[in-house]
């Protein structure tokens, strides 16, 4: 009996643990398309409305829907605390916390998290010529990254999938 | 009477969070009589943090005021870039005008003088590393303006076309601000059309197009505009009847006041100098007093402590209107 319940637990741990792999792809694309859509509406807001950094993050995320949202207007919080601390260190203790405590940021990789806290150190600090720079520099590249995570998702979200459950049936046939 | 508006009773719940974090203890931690009579903090990286109070130049110590620089409060670089942060709320895109002129203006009308490295961009001047800072406290004086009102009126009523003269810091924005709020309620005999042409948002301190101090009821201000331009821009979409304006002094100046001045329109403005023989060596000045524009010249000093009316001169026929001294309000 223990045994046939041992047996499962593998099975349904693999398997799990395929899914869990394929879902973290899944998010990865969606923060990243999320951060991307949220990123053209703040610009849009610093951009026409002319507001100050922490304002515009607030009214994006007024009219932005999805996770990005969270991580914006904890930095505008921040912001307002004027612990004279520059954007890029605030954002990225915000960013990190969140990668560590929420699944949809944790599926972001390093090199993801590089980016948009490069992207922050330049936020708000330099004349609008040059922040227009900086909004079109990121674009690019959550473009590329995107294109990247969607090529992924689809080439490996279902291999995923399925060597989670086929390795589960492996390792059952071999406890039998 | 005199007394100051809430808004500026509570400069230290608006400038203090914009402070570094460092500098917030030891300001907070001045006795409430330097706090009161606090004009300026001067932070200059590697120096002591100065004080002006009363118009007495001290440095920032714990707990007070000092006239040694020894022990008291130095700025490093980490600060000012920390200042610069908060007075510009981490987006100097949005100030970009701001910092071409070298100042910012915050929440309350206090406003922040900026220096440092600046480099060449299109035609105009851009500071790319802000290393001085001047934040000036200023307050608004309810009645400031109380016993001069009625020496701007003419036979009929009417406000003569005044120039206020002082050295800086003698309170001549004060004064204007004061001028316009009574003109605006009421002090000529029913409220008037005043339009403020505020190049420097000194004069009603807005943020965001919203005078932060009390400039009267039927005021309207055109905020951050050079004084020439928005002159001609009030003329034509504000039929002011009153126009007031601060720090004159370029040929634009003048020439924007006389074609004011040759609508009808009423100019109250004033101008850097100790005396009319000081304004006589400006160009411009020198030919607006020969046209007898102003009808009106008001000296103020400070004989009997800052915001003293030294003299109100008749600008028509050069006598003195009152002779002795006076303070501004009663």
């Amino acid at each position: 009996m223990l045994k046939i319940f041992s047996i499962a637990a593998v099975f349904s741990g693999c398997a799990a643990l395929g899914v869990m792999s394929s879902k973290r792809l899944g998010n990865r694309m969606k923060t990243l398309e999320g951060i991307r859509s949220f990123i053209r509406r703040l610009e849009i807001e610093m951009r026409y409305a002319g507001l100050p950094v922490a304002e515009a993050m607030r009214s994006a995320g007024e009219k932005t829907a999805g996770a990005a949202r969270e991580l914006f207007e904890g930095v505008a919080d921040d912001l307002q605390n004027n612990s004279g601390e520059a954007i890029g260190g605030i954002f990225g203790k915000r960013l990190e916390s969140m990668r560590k405590n929420r699944d949809i940021y944790g599926a972001l990789t390093d090199r993801d998290a590089q980016m948009l806290v490069d992207f922050s150190k330049n936020l708000g600090s330099s004349d609008w010529a040059s922040q227009k720079n900086n909004f079109e520099h990121t674009q690019k590249l959550l473009e590329e990254e995107i294109t990247a995570a969607k090529e992924a998702f689809g080439k490996k979200s279902k291999m995923f999938r399925t060597l989670g459950v086929l390795g589960g049936l492996l390792l059952a046939v071999l406890l039998l | 009477m005199k007394k100051e508006l809430p808004s500026h009773a509570r400069w230290e719940e608006d400038v203090i969070p914009l402070l570094p974090v460092r500098f917030r203890p030891w300001v907070e931690a001045l006795p409430a009589g330097v706090k009161e009579g606090l004009e300026e903090i001067r932070v200059r990286v590697g120096k002591p943090v100065s004080l002006i109070c009363g118009g007495e130049a001290g440095y920032l110590g714990e707990g007070k005021m000092q006239g040694a620089a020894e022990g008291a409060l130095e700025a490093t670089a980490d600060d000012c870039q920390a200042l610069f942060l908060n007075v510009t709320e981490h987006s100097a895109y949005a100030y970009d005008n701001e910092l071409k002129s070298g100042y910012i203006t915050l929440r309350g009308g206090y406003r922040v003088g900026i220096a440092g490295r600046t480099v060449q961009d299109n035609g105009s001047w851009r500071l790319i590393n802000c290393t001085f800072y001047n934040i000036r406290i200023n307050r608004q004086v309810i009645g400031a303006a109380d016993n001069v009102i009625p020496r701007l009126l003419d036979e009929d009523g009417l406000v003569c076309n005044t120039l206020i003269v002082s050295p800086p810091g003698m309170g001549k924005t004060t004064m204007l601000r004061d001028i316009a709020r009574q003109l605006g309620s009421g002090a000529a005999g029913k409220p008037l059309k005043v339009c403020v042409a505020d190049e420097r948002s000194e004069i009603a301190g807005c943020k965001n197009g919203i005078p932060q101090n009390d400039v009267g009821l039927t005021t309207d201000v055109l905020d951050g505009c050079p004084k020439a331009d928005g002159i001609m821009m009030i003329l034509r979409a504000m039929s002011p009847d009153v126009i007031i304006t601060d720090e004159l002094g370029r040929k634009e100046d003048a020439d924007a006041i006389r074609e004011a001045v040759n609508a009808g329109v009423r100019i109250i403005a004033s101008a850097h100098g100790n005396s009319v023989d000081e304004l006589e060596m400006r160009p411009a000045m020198r030919q607006m007093m020969r046209e007898g524009i102003f009808r009106r010249v008001v000296i103020l000093g400070a004989s009997m402590g800052r915001g003293t009316v030294e003299y109100i001169l008749d600008g028509h026929t050069g006598e003195k209107l009152v002779s002795a001294a006076f303070k501004c309000s009663g």
